[in-house]
């Protein structure tokens, strides 16, 4: 947003069109992705509760797992530059997401893959697949937060 | 005090319960901090068998174990102060509400550890199939603050226990390894705890945990 007046006339134009938005914009997909990533959480307890009893109900992982392979497509666009942390911004993002953009998109493209394939073992409706295959969701889920997110206290 | 009169204080399982409690704490908080979620579940279910136990012990133990004993009125813990009360056996009146306030806040952790769910929905307590996600993070969250409120009252158990090391020249840790402690005056008469009522005691509290930390569909 700072180098427009580097740009050209309609460029400069454009870009302050789209500075308007994105300007707005950190505040609510701050918003959008800790509102998310609760829904992901609250989908995975429900997987989990279901897999830890011995009549689990599929219906409810099925559902639940379509949740979070949604949310997994959706995540890839919940980090744009500049929403980071900064004052006034409440966020567990590290700023790693953004100086270390590679191995960022290589562990949301982890979570992504577990994801669409957690939904095809839960879709299978083998329950002893599915409990494997949550050990592997919830792993690409660590090795995400290990490194990009503000450990919580838990 | 040539030849010190010694006399019994705290029962077997009591001093077992004290020191099981130190090492299963700190073995808590380790394998919190460290992400050994299944050595801490085991821990926590170890801990609930204790605390089931030792509220069980303060209604049926031996003497200076029961509640009945040692939580004593205002008047009480005042003469204790002032130095008017005479030294019985036990914790004294202060001590008994410091006690108290250690159970109460180990009880709480525990019991919001068997409904906790971590902020994933990964891993989580032994109920915690009972409540949903949000209920399920707010136990976490008083899990966490009660843990801190636990390491205040540790602290000031500790402190105070140094203290009548160091000024009051009374040691409060030889009896509770021994179970004897040292008088002045005569010893002073000590109910003893019954078998059955052990027996009674360990049954419950071991049952308890393991039926709360058991498969959900048992």
């Amino acid at each position: 947003m700072h180098d427009t007046a580097q740009m050209k006339r309609p460029a400069a134009m454009l870009a302050l069109l789209c500075a308007v938005p994105l300007a707005a914009a950190p505040g609510d997909i701050v918003a959008t992705r800790i509102a998310g990533f609760r829904e992901v959480g609250a989908a995975f307890k429900n997987i989990n509760d279901e897999l830890k009893s011995a009549t689990p109900q599929t219906y409810v992982i099925q559902i639940s797992a379509r949740q979070i392979r949604d949310y997994a497509r959706q995540q890839q666009g919940w980090f744009p530059a500049g929403s980071g942390p900064k004052p006034g911004v409440k966020t567990a993002a590290k700023p790693e997401i953004w100086s270390q953009p590679a191995a960022f998109k290589a562990a949301q493209d982890g979570f992504t893959a577990q994801a669409n394939s957690f939904a095809t073992v839960a879709a299978s409706g083998d329950v002893a697949k599915m409990r494997a295959a949550a050990k592997t969701l919830g792993q690409s889920c660590g090795t995400c937060h290990r490194s990009f997110r503000v450990e919580e206290k838990r | 005090m040539a030849n010190p009169a010694r006399q019994y204080v705290w029962d077997l399982p009591i001093r077992l319960f004290h020191w099981a409690l130190v090492g299963l704490i700190g073995f808590s908080w380790w394998s919190a901090e460290t992400y050994h979620m299944d050595w801490h579940r085991l821990s926590g279910q170890a801990l609930l068998f204790l605390i089931v136990f030792r509220l069980i012990w303060g209604l049926i133990g031996s003497g200076p174990a029961r509640f009945t004993q040692f939580l004593r009125g205002p008047r009480a813990i005042f003469a204790y102060l002032t130095g008017r009360a005479p030294a019985a056996p036990g914790h004294n009146p202060l001590g008994g509400w410091s006690v108290m306030a250690m159970l109460l806040a180990l009880s709480v952790q525990v019991g919001t550890g068997l409904f906790a769910v971590d902020i994933d929905g990964i891993e989580s307590g032994p109920l915690s199939h009972l409540v949903d996600f949000d209920q399920g993070r707010l136990a976490s969250d008083i899990h966490g603050i009660s843990f801190t409120i636990l390491q205040i009252l540790i602290g000031l158990h500790v402190l105070a226990v140094l203290f009548y090391l160091l000024v009051r020249r009374r040691n409060l840790i030889g009896p509770m390894v021994s179970g004897r402690a040292k008088v002045t005056g005569e010893p002073v008469a000590v109910r003893r705890a019954s078998p059955v009522a052990f027996a009674v005691a360990t049954l419950l509290a071991g049952t308890l945990a393991w039926w709360v930390f058991a498969d959900p569909t048992l």
